[in-house]
């Protein structure tokens, strides 16, 4: 395999192993009322870059599956769509936390033996 | 503050991934995606030290993704019968068989409002409605069962594409975004122009005077018929001009006050002599029958519109925006 194919499917696992942490992330964040571009730029400043493309739809499939509630508001003249967990989320947060938990430590046995 | 050109590619890129919602949660996707990129544009040109402008809009929807892709993303989870890719063109080919057959559909209810005597009327009308509807239903589900095939060898073949196969396709450009379509809008001007030729067209259909040595009874029997035909193209275009746009229910509506006129045309065209002037029922009918064609194609045309009409460029986004 040439270098630049072994980049690029390299990049693209590297992307399939962030998707598998996206929801966890993004339901870690919304405890606190967010727009999908405030949640974006929280994400971002504690390491974990997500495409807006991505990201903005994830939020409302979250919201379909019941682990979130949104509502309109205008803020400085601009609409904005904010998510917030619900009672329902919390719960899902708490499972996949202690899943992710038992993952890192799985991991930490497997790659460091 | 962003500049037009900005604002409408993001308008364009909203239209085409709201394209391809179902129609529930178009208008609220649409609205907030619209918001969002705004803000992710505004962010992108105060980082880079340069105003808003077309270029930077270019490259914050190259970033954000290609509308199928994004609306995609949006969809529930597959599998599907006919996926978000296929979606548009599976729509497209249903609208062009669905014009196609509403045309000769409305052909034969023409030939069988022309020839069938009083008598059949009714059950020949019914049967020139419900014949075609029940073929066309034969020909959609064979539609679905070829675009159904044809999703799940794509998805196979997707599923074993390489990264380096993905990644060898051409980058799309936003700036090929179709243009949103704004026929829709009302013309005012041409409303106001259409609604006084037909106060007019009824005040001289009521206020005919009765004149028995010229006009036959067989003129004065269809009189309630021809003010029926102008009163209700009266009525869609008056709601039309309140509402400032053609919605989806004005355009049926539209279309129906079309039939009716085009089924009294033809009872004017097979009426008894209308003038009781020797030898001037031969012009009349070639009026009758000019008048007839250009109703045809008129209500033909109305029916490409309906079924070909793709998301109205006014999908009300704001109603969707609760201030606190």
């Amino acid at each position: 395999m040439s270098t630049s194919n072994a980049t690029e499917a390299s990049s693209a696992l590297e992307l399939e192993l962030r998707r598998g942490v996206l929801v966890l992330a993004i339901l870690s964040q919304l405890r606190d009322a967010q727009y999908g571009y405030s949640l974006k730029q929280a994400l971002g400043e504690r390491g974990l870059n997500i495409e807006e493309g991505t990201l903005y739809p994830l939020l409302r499939r979250l919201e379909t599956q019941g682990l979130l509630h949104s509502k309109w508001r205008t803020d400085e003249g601009r609409p904005r769509r904010y998510y917030q967990i619900n009672a329902e989320g919390e719960k899902t947060l708490a499972a996949l936390k202690t899943n992710w938990q038992i993952l890192v430590d799985a991991m930490a046995r497997l790659l460091n033996p | 503050m962003s500049s037009h050109a900005a604002d409408q590619l993001i308008l364009r890129y909203v239209h085409a991934v709201g394209r391809q919602l179902p129609r529930a949660q178009r208008a609220d996707v649409m609205a907030e995606l619209q918001s969002l990129l705004h803000e992710s544009l505004e962010a992108r040109a105060a980082e880079a030290g340069r105003p808003v402008e077309e270029a930077l809009a270019v490259d914050t929807l190259r970033e954000f993704g290609p509308p199928d892709m994004v609306a995609h993303r949006y969809m529930p989870y597959g599998p599907y019968l006919i996926g978000p890719r296929l979606y548009p063109t599976f729509v497209a080919v249903v609208k062009t068989f669905a014009i196609v057959l509403g045309i000769l559909a409305l052909l034969g209810w023409t030939l069988t409002v022309s020839t069938s005597p009083a008598s059949e009327m009714p059950a020949r009308l019914w049967a020139s409605v419900v014949s075609p509807l029940q073929w066309g239903l034969i020909q959609l589900a064979i539609i679905v069962v070829v675009f159904a095939i044809i999703e799940r060898v794509m998805s196979q073949r997707q599923m074993t594409e390489s990264p380096t196969a993905k990644a060898a396709k051409p980058e799309w450009n936003p700036r090929d975004l179709p243009v949103i379509d704004n026929t829709n809008e009302a013309d005012r001007g041409g409303l106001i122009g259409s609604l006084i030729v037909h106060v007019v067209l009824i005040a001289i259909i009521l206020g005919f005077p009765t004149l028995p040595a010229l006009l036959s009874p067989s003129f004065y029997s269809l009189v309630p018929w021809w003010a029926s035909t102008a009163v209700l193209d009266l009525l869609v275009l008056g709601v039309v001009l309140v509402q400032g746009r053609w919605t989806r229910l004005m355009r049926l509506a539209e279309f129906g006050a079309s039939l009716f006129g085009l089924f009294v045309v033809i009872q004017t065209f097979r009426a008894e002599p209308l003038l009781l002037l020797p030898g001037a029922d031969l012009g009349v009918k070639i009026g009758i029958g000019i008048a007839f064609v250009i109703a045809l194609i008129e209500t033909g045309i109305q029916l490409v519109r309906l079924v070909a009409r793709p998301v109205p460029a006014d999908v009300n986004m704001g109603q969707h925006v609760r201030a606190l």
